[in-house]
């Protein structure tokens, strides 16, 4: 009898969470207040997507899925605590835990996109994936990721030259 | 060759993400989900597309036939598993276990046992440890002889390092090894999920329930016991409804009296106080039924007790011939332990009817001195500060203020029970003396710190400054307060609303200090309190996680 293979499911929840990891980072950094905020958001989304992914979703949904859970998780934080507000304030974060530094108007910019196109340019450009490995972790095909990218980036120009030419 | 596109180069800067930022969120968000279920894995895995389906670890690539196999001495101690904790109580094996995975017997012999390790399903699997053929060499794995295998049998295997760090041996000689379902009941994704979250399907258990009965809870509860934070979804509205559907459908000449009494006392009382009249008066006919199980009059409390809650009068003579037969037996034979605290529970019972008379049967056993059987005379006490408050909390001051004098323990709980300014002003004068902690005639490790609810809360927050000062002082290194006398000092000083900075010494030395493991999660899921802090994302955490909580924790402290 031959026994099925060995899977390690520590293993394989790191994987996949460092798959998503990068993208969902930078969704939640444009969206929080520090780079502190952003990774501890990152992180419970992720738990929550690795806990209860339910079998029943179409492989194709995993990343709308998780930037479902990713709305959720940011809208919860919204409505902490004061305490925790308070005490997160309080905490000191160290300089090299930031980012670069910000690109203020790239960041308005890409808020400004319907979030499908804004998520292609994320996932390509947050490690700087080839658009195979993009496609397979938004689960979408790679004409499909193409396109969007090209509609992203064409979009991006038009929002950053006004943007641009008005300041 | 082309220049880069500017806008291009402005995203790649403003989007990267550096390798250590995407390790740190990966790991912290995989520990903190640890072992989801293997559906889920298989959807989530093939959803992103990822080539981890083909998952290489244990595998060579050049064999893909290989599988790791943990070949197991049969030389380790016997631990004489047989008489203890069979079967497997899930709770104890998490606490215990470094390594757990579900594996299969591939080659049984007279002096090793080959396993194929299909799944870990707790622990780091120690690769070091394993091989991809069967070894025939020394191994690092070992059971007793008395472990009994089969060949092709797939079951669950918990190890533990033995000691000074060597071999990993199977859990408790016989009973690390579990076989699935658990109790018949739990299947692989439960065992899973439990160590996951620390929960159970409400859907699966509720539908156990209807398919097998209340009595399924026992024999599922039992896996969930001895490890903080493994918690049966009892109030979850499907098994709620399961055990109204059973209390429902339930037949007073037919029905298992034991079940019933498990039902009614996992029923909500809202749900209780929704049955029909008439399953309510079945309820009633069933009950002499419990009377005649053998060893029924110990679930009786249980089986009378939301009735007794609701003021329903046929408990009442019940309740009465229980106390009386439980005084008979005392009087016969006044040595032998004859059920204090059932007789306490039923006097409790008592009371919801007839409060006077409860009162007097108690204080008539408070009189004797010694109390009856094996219960004190400070938990009859306890109970009278519940049905007659009043003069209970009286006799409280006068018993405490005479064991402080006499240096003796004193029932520091009933203090804090007792109404009136005499009793808090008694507490505040103790707790208020250095001799409290320095002398340690009365220790942390009282029953209150244990027992502390909402009801404490204002007056332990009236002697808050008094705690917060002894705990300071239990704390300190040389204060020869113990680790379990600590965390309750600790669980009063929360209960007060106290702050921080009192518990700071004791908390750096006690987390940092290697202990028990279940103690260790206890104090750092009050640390996580008192700091507001979570550390600890898991119910069953791993050496290495609980470390990580404990340094998380530091870090707070000395920040």
């Amino acid at each position: 009898m031959e026994p099925p293979p060995v899977r390690d499911f520590a293993r394989e929840a790191h994987e996949l969470a460092l798959a998503h990891a990068p993208w969902l980072y930078r969704w939640f950094r444009r969206r929080a207040q520090s780079a502190a905020d952003a990774e501890d958001l990152a992180q419970q989304a992720l738990v929550v997507f690795l806990k209860n992914a339910p079998a029943r979703r179409q492989p194709e949904q995993a990343a709308g899925y998780l930037l479902g859970i990713a709305r959720r998780v940011l809208l919860d934080s919204a409505r902490g605590s004061a305490r925790r507000r308070a005490r997160e304030r309080r905490a000191a974060v160290p300089e090299s835990f930031e980012d670069a530094p910000r690109d203020p108007d790239l960041d308005a910019a890409l808020s400004e996109l319907p979030e499908e196109l804004e998520l292609a340019l994320t996932v390509v450009y947050a490690r700087g994936l080839s658009y195979d490995r993009a496609a397979e972790v938004l689960g979408i095909g790679r004409s499909l990721l193409q396109s969007r990218v090209r509609s992203a980036l064409a979009r991006l120009r038009e929002l950053l030259g006004a943007r641009e030419g008005a300041t | 060759m082309t220049d880069p596109d500017p806008l291009e180069s402005r995203l790649s800067r403003a989007l990267s993400v550096t390798d250590e930022r995407a390790q740190r969120i990966a790991t912290r968000a995989a520990a903190a989900a640890r072992a989801p279920s293997r559906a889920l894995a298989t959807a989530v895995i093939a959803a992103a597309g990822l080539a981890l389906a083909a998952i290489a670890l244990w595998r060579s690539p050049g064999a893909p036939a290989a599988v790791p196999v943990a070949h197991v001495a049969r030389d380790a101690p016997e631990r004489g598993a047989a008489d203890y904790d069979d079967p497997g109580n899930l709770g104890t094996l998490l606490r215990c276990a470094d390594f757990g995975a579900l594996v299969r017997v591939l080659r049984l012999g007279d002096d090793a046992v080959d396993l194929a390790i299909e799944r870990a399903v707790f622990g780091t699997p120690p690769a070091a440890d394993l091989t991809a053929a069967r070894a025939d060499g020394p191994t690092a794995f070992a059971c007793c002889r008395s472990l009994e295998w089969t060949e092709g049998e797939r079951c669950l295997v918990f190890f533990a390092r033995g000691a000074a760090g060597g071999r990993l041996e199977v859990l408790f000689g016989g009973s690390g090894k579990l076989e699935l379902p658990l109790s018949g009941l739990l299947e692989e994704e439960d065992v899973a999920r439990a160590i996951a979250t620390g929960d159970l399907d409400p859907e699966r258990l509720a539908r156990w329930i209807d398919q097998r009965g209340p009595q399924v809870l026992l024999a599922v509860g039992w896996h969930f016991q001895a490890l903080p934070g493994l918690a049966l979804p009892l109030r979850a509205p499907a098994v709620q409804a399961a055990l109204q559907g059973f209390l429902e459908r339930l037949d007073p000449a037919q029905s298992d009296p034991v079940a019933a009494m498990i039902a009614l006392r996992e029923l909500a009382p809202e749900r209780l106080d929704a049955l029909a009249p008439e399953v309510l008066g079945r309820c009633e006919r069933l009950y002499p039924r419990l009377l005649a199980e053998v060893n029924g009059e110990f679930h009786a409390v249980e089986y009378l007790e939301p009735f007794a809650r609701r003021g329903d009068a046929w408990a009442l003579p019940h309740i009465v011939l229980q106390v009386e037969a439980l005084e008979r037996m005392q009087a016969e034979r006044p040595n032998v332990d004859f059920g204090a605290e059932r007789w306490l529970d039923l006097l409790r019972l008592l009371a919801a009817f007839d409060p006077e008379g409860a009162a007097a049967r108690a204080w008539n056993s408070y009189g004797r001195g010694s109390g009856r059987g094996s219960s004190s005379a400070a938990d009859v006490l306890a109970l009278l500060l519940e049905i007659d408050p009043g003069r209970a909390a009286a006799e409280a001051v006068r018993r405490c203020s005479a064991q402080w004098d006499a240096g003796e323990r004193v029932d520091f709980h009933l203090l804090l029970r007792a109404a009136g300014d005499e009793s808090l002003a008694l507490a505040r004068r103790i707790f208020g003396d250095p001799r409290y902690v320095a002398a340690r005639r009365a220790t942390w490790h009282d029953r209150l710190a244990r027992e502390v609810g909402p009801e404490h809360e204002a007056r332990l927050r009236a002697l808050a400054p008094e705690i917060a000062a002894r705990l300071a002082a239990a704390g300190a290194a040389d204060s020869g307060v113990g680790f379990d006398e600590f965390l309750d000092g600790l669980r009063l000083h929360r209960a007060a609303g106290g702050s921080t900075a009192p518990a700071r010494a004791g908390l750096e030395r006690w987390l940092a200090a290697e202990r028990e493991r279940g103690a260790a999660i206890e104090l750092v899921r009050e640390a996580e309190g008192l700091l507001g802090v979570r550390a600890l994302t898991v119910a069953a955490p791993t050496a290495a996680e609980l470390a990580a909580a404990q340094r998380t924790l530091l870090a707070e402290l000395v920040r």
